[in-house]
């Protein structure tokens, strides 16, 4: 064989291998707590608090279209094609009533589906896996307490190679935002539970966060704000904590305008939801960002 | 009270210069709207105890009816987004096909108008939480349906 035969044969070995590697099933190793118990009511009624400030219905509820909550259908647009949110009822046949603790922890911590292959980050995955393992089960012990809703998962609209799952490892290897300290409850809420930055942060041209302006804003090209910055530099430096709790309570700006859109969802089943304590530290949190 | 007063004449005086420099019926409207805002948290400023129920949420109070009962007006044929000359107004279609319906939400704002005044007049703040979020409703009410979200 000539060496250019060779170099053939090996590039496209390689070219293989590098597939079968995208392709392969990953199956990250998560610990369930062996005290956790799905029934306990307790648990659960923590789980429905966590799961509020999560902020998960929003998403998994096609209510435009009149569908139950959590039952998944929601139309979900972004540059890159629609996305069709899935139900996430305790179903066994349509929704996630099939999945075991390890399966639910595998996704929230690693972005994994239980076949192995890696999620689309449409699912925050990336604010998400700072959420800590016990709230982690407490929102699969709450999302398991739900009346199991039979609805067929539509699936995703997405151009080709986009449609192809492991494409997104290639996506993640070149974006995975950094971690982001959330020891603070208000970090946290803002961080993990709330994913504000999935909205609040830029984004550089192939969709990745831009990790050193954290919350800063989306402008379009010619500079018009799209998402307000939350920062005091790039949007509420005139806010007092006290019209930023009465916004994420009640969806009054300052000048008493509505909110509107994504915004309003956010407060309506996340911000209003928390415990008057937990919005202060949010608040708070928010105030210190420069 | 001496504050109160104060401030009433300066929401008073910053209303009508609005008036004065408001001229097309989408400015005008828009400059309703704003000052209604103000009104709105001037009043919330007190059900929530930081300041005292006294003229100035008097005014406030008759602010927000008096915007309510003039949405219709304000809002005449031919002032919308499709309707050449009227420049950025993200008053919706569905106000002038759907009219009942809007005029619905405007009296249901002037109604939490009378609300809010009665809450004033009796200085209780409880009264005047409650107004206030009949009142809320009704913004957002009219906002979905009939105002173009901000692109
Ligand atoms: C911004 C919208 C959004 C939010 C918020 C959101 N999800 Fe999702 N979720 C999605 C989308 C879109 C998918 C499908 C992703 C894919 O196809 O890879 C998904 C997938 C899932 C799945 C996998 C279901 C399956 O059968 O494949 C689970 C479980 C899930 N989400 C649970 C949650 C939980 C729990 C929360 C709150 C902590 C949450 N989601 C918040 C959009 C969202
Ligand atoms: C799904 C997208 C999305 C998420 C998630 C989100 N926001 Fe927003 N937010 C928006 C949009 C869009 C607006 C503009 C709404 C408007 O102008 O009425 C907004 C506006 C705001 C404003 C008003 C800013 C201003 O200057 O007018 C604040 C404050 C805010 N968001 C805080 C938060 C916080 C805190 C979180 C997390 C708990 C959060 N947002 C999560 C989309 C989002
Ligand atoms: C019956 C319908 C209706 C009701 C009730 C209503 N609004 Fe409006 N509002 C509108 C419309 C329509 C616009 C957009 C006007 C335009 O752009 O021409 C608007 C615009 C606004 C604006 C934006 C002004 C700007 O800067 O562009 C504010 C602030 C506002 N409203 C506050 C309020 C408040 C506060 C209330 C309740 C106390 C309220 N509105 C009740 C219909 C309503």
């Amino acid at each position: 064989m000539s060496v250019f035969k060779t170099a053939i044969v090996l590039v496209a070995l390689a070219g293989f291998a590098f597939v079968a590697f995208l392709f392969w099933p990953r199956f990250p190793t998560v610990a369930v707590d062996a005290d956790f118990r799905v029934t306990d009511r307790a648990v659960i009624a923590r789980g429905g608090y966590i799961t509020a400030a999560a902020g998960c219905v929003s998403c998994h509820w096609d209510k435009e279209g009149g569908g139950t909550p959590f039952a998944g259908g929601r139309r979900i647009a972004s540059p890159f094609g629609d996305f069709i949110s899935p139900n996430i009822t305790p179903d066994q046949a349509t929704g996630i009533g099939a999945w075991t603790p390890s399966d639910f922890l595998r996704l929230m911590q690693h972005g994994y589906l239980p076949s192995g292959q890696p999620t689309f980050p449409s699912f925050p995955w990336g604010h998400y896996r700072h959420i800590s393992q016990n709230d982690a089960l407490a929102i699969y012990a709450y999302l398991m307490s739900l009346a199991p809703v039979s609805q067929a998962q539509r699936g995703n609209e997405l151009p080709f190679p986009l449609s192809a799952r492991p494409a997104q490892l290639v996506w993640r290897w070149l974006f995975m935002p950094a971690s982001v300290d959330v020891t603070d409850r208000g970090a946290y809420l803002v961080h993990a539970l709330g994913h504000c930055g999935a909205c609040h942060t830029p984004r550089n041209a192939l969709g990745g966060r831009q990790s050193d302006r954290l919350l800063e804003g989306v402008t379009d090209q010619s500079g018009k704000v799209l998402v307000p910055g939350l920062t005091a530099s790039t949007g509420l430096g005139n806010w007092s904590a006290d019209e930023l709790d009465d916004f994420l309570t009640d969806g009054f700006k300052p000048n008493y305008d509505t909110v509107e859109g994504e915004m309003a969802l956010v407060i309506e089943h996340g911000t209003s939801r928390l415990t008057a304590a937990d919005r202060a530290a949010l608040v708070a949190y928010l105030k210190s960002l420069p | 009270m001496r504050k109160g007063l104060f401030a009433g004449l300066a929401l008073m005086m910053a209303m009508s210069v609005s008036a004065v420099q408001a001229e097309g019926p989408v400015e005008m409207r828009i400059q309703a709207m704003k000052d209604t805002g103000a009104a709105m948290r001037v009043l919330a400023k007190a059900a929530k105890g930081q300041t005292e129920i006294s003229l100035l949420q008097e005014l406030a109070a008759k602010t927000v009816k008096k915007t309510g009962a003039s949405i219709p007006a304000m809002f005449p044929k031919g002032t919308g987004p499709d309707d050449a000359m009227m420049g950025d107004t993200r008053a919706k279609t569905e106000i002038w096909s759907d009219w009942k319906g809007f005029t619905a939400q405007a009296t249901a704002m002037e109604q939490a108008g009378d609300a809010l005044i009665a809450a004033v007049g009796a200085g209780d703040r409880a009264a005047l939480g409650a107004a206030l979020d009949q009142a809320g409703k009704a913004c957002g009410g009219c906002h979905k349906p009939y105002r173009t979200p901000k692109e």
